[in-house]
């Protein structure tokens, strides 16, 4: 349940962010997407997610299988006057399966993101920062997806709950979820990804693989990027 | 006795009112000004039908108006996908001064004095006459929109409507359609203002202009607004209490009967200041939507 990526453009509407890009998501792997504000980290996101067309080039899955992919976006969409539990149930209304079964689905996800599961009765408005995000993420979760996207996992949270969100991802990738993740926090993305591209002006300049125990110097990523 | 089963009737007829005003109001966050109007429109249709034809069977008449005010709201729903908030609360009270106009200056319509000399309706070979009947079958009717209220607002359609009101964009990136969401909101609303129409002209055996203008809109608030404060048994519990207060006053000669309508505004106009002002408000932790 991979998904390999050929040539590929995508832009909205007059402006083409991505240039004949080519790069795969392996099955069960943590990838890293980095590069500057701009370089179109958030567009190859999209496209993955199926929520943006490309104009040209091909994304396949690789392996039988249409994998179920489900995207964290920046912004995190939660609706400030529906209860916590109603903002994640907002993520299942399209999937008759989930629906019926979407108690049972709430309380596994709240096994691995306990801080959703205390404030389930809140309403959307009255959330910090972080529980937003981990709101956001539980409700990524709730079809069960065999690839999450995050993007930029880190924005606005305070070191403490970036630590929380980043040790969340890691459990979720020992479960068997493959994991693709934007990231501007180098130091932060470098200690998760066993691999990563770089992203420079919608094309990609860069492919590294991450041994354990070895990590790039972050010097020369910064000069990659 | 006779007095307290019209109060009854009465406070049915607004348990239908508000728990349609609350699909529009209260879950799509359109606080519309025309569903006093909605419910004229159901009441003056109800009314010519039973004037012109023979047809007096309310299970026919019934439909007959919920669709004649569901295809009325239609320029209400069209209304609410280009303007939002105070400025479609406005536009919407143009069309409710437009039908009050239509109503006081149309022949057929019976002008200011209204439409009098109704049959009264029959359900099967019961004629609903008599206060009793009138307030069972009106009490039936009111629970079954209750019934079908409730069902609507914790299922997933409820939940994308109040989504779609919470944040046009979020819901939209949940493949959410907005214009879709808003205008079954308005038609199903209409279609519930239709019903209550249906059930007033059973009630009262005649409709005039007064019955559908803004003062009945400022009760209808009121008694959402009074409901949104104590959750959902205020679908009943509004309308119960702010007709039993009327009631009490007319009953108990607290007032002469000369100022009673006047005093009556003063209440349902006081509350609905209140009122207003917790219907964008939801409760903090009300039941959550079921699957």
């Amino acid at each position: 349940m991979a998904i390999a990526i050929e040539s590929l453009r995508a832009g909205y509407g007059a402006r083409t962010v991505l240039f004949d890009v080519d790069c795969e998501v392996r099955t069960g792997e943590i990838l890293g997407i980095f590069g500057h504000n701009g370089a179109g980290k958030t567009t190859l996101l999209r496209v993955l997610a199926g929520s943006l067309p490309a104009r040209s080039g091909a994304v396949r899955a690789t392996g039988g299988e249409l994998p179920v992919i489900r995207l964290v976006p920046q912004e995190e969409m939660v609706f400030e006057h529906l209860s916590v539990r109603e903002n994640l149930m907002i993520g299942l209304w399209n999937d008759k399966a989930g629906w019926r079964t979407a108690d049972q689905r709430i309380a596994s996800v709240c096994e691995l993101l306990p801080t959703v599961g205390r404030i389930l009765g809140r309403r959307g408005g009255a959330l910090s920062g972080g529980e937003r995000r981990q709101v956001a993420l539980a409700r990524a979760l709730l079809p069960e997806p065999d690839i999450l996207l995050v993007d930029e996992p880190s924005l606005g949270l305070s070191p403490v709950a970036v630590d929380i969100v980043i040790s969340e991802l890691r459990e979720l990738h020992a479960a068997g979820t493959t994991v693709v993740i934007v990231e501007q926090n180098l130091p932060v993305a470098l200690g998760l990804v066993e691999r990563y591209y770089v992203l420079r002006q919608g094309r990609i300049t860069h492919e590294t693989e991450v041994t354990a125990g070895q990590q790039p110097s972050l010097e020369r990523l910064y000069e990659l990027i | 006795m006779n007095f307290w089963l019209t109060q009854i009737a009465l406070a049915g007829v607004y348990v239908v009112l508000v728990c349609s005003y609350d699909l529009v109001a209260g879950r799509a966050g359109l606080l519309s000004m025309g569903h006093a109007a909605l419910f004229g429109v159901g009441a003056y249709v109800t009314a010519l039908v039973m004037l012109h034809t023979n047809f007096t069977d309310i299970l026919g008449l019934i439909p007959i108006a919920a669709i004649a005010a569901a295809l009325l709201s239609l320029p209400i729903a069209a209304l609410s996908l280009r303007v939002r908030e105070e400025y479609f609360a406005v536009t919407s009270l143009g069309f409710a001064v437009a039908f009050i106009a239509a109503l006081n200056n149309m022949s057929f319509l019976g002008l200011s004095e209204g439409l009098v000399g109704i049959p009264a309706a029959t359900l099967g070979p019961v004629q609903l006459v008599s206060p009793g009947t009138v307030a069972i079958f009106t009490l039936c009717v009111a629970a079954c929109v209750l019934v079908v209220t409730l069902w609507l607002v914790r299922s997933r359609w409820g939940l994308n409507l109040e989504a779609v009101r919470d944040s046009e964009n979020g819901a939209v990136s949940f493949g959410i359609n907005p214009v879709a969401m808003r205008t079954s909101a308005v038609v199903l609303s209409g279609a519930g203002a239709g019903i209550a129409g249906a059930l007033y002209v059973v009630y009262a055996d005649f409709v005039s202009p007064d019955t559908f203008d803004l003062p009945t809109l400022a009760l209808i608030v009121a008694m959402l607004g009074l409901g949104q404060t104590i959750g959902k048994i205020g679908y009943v519990v509004g309308p119960a209490l702010l007709v039993g207060v009327s009631a009490a006053l007319e009953y108990l000669h607290i007032v002469s009967l000369t100022i009673l309508g006047s005093v009556d505004q003063i209440i349902y106009g006081l509350v609905m200041v209140f009122a207003i002002m917790f219907i964008p408000r939801r409760a903090a932790a009300r039941e959550a939507h079921q699957p």
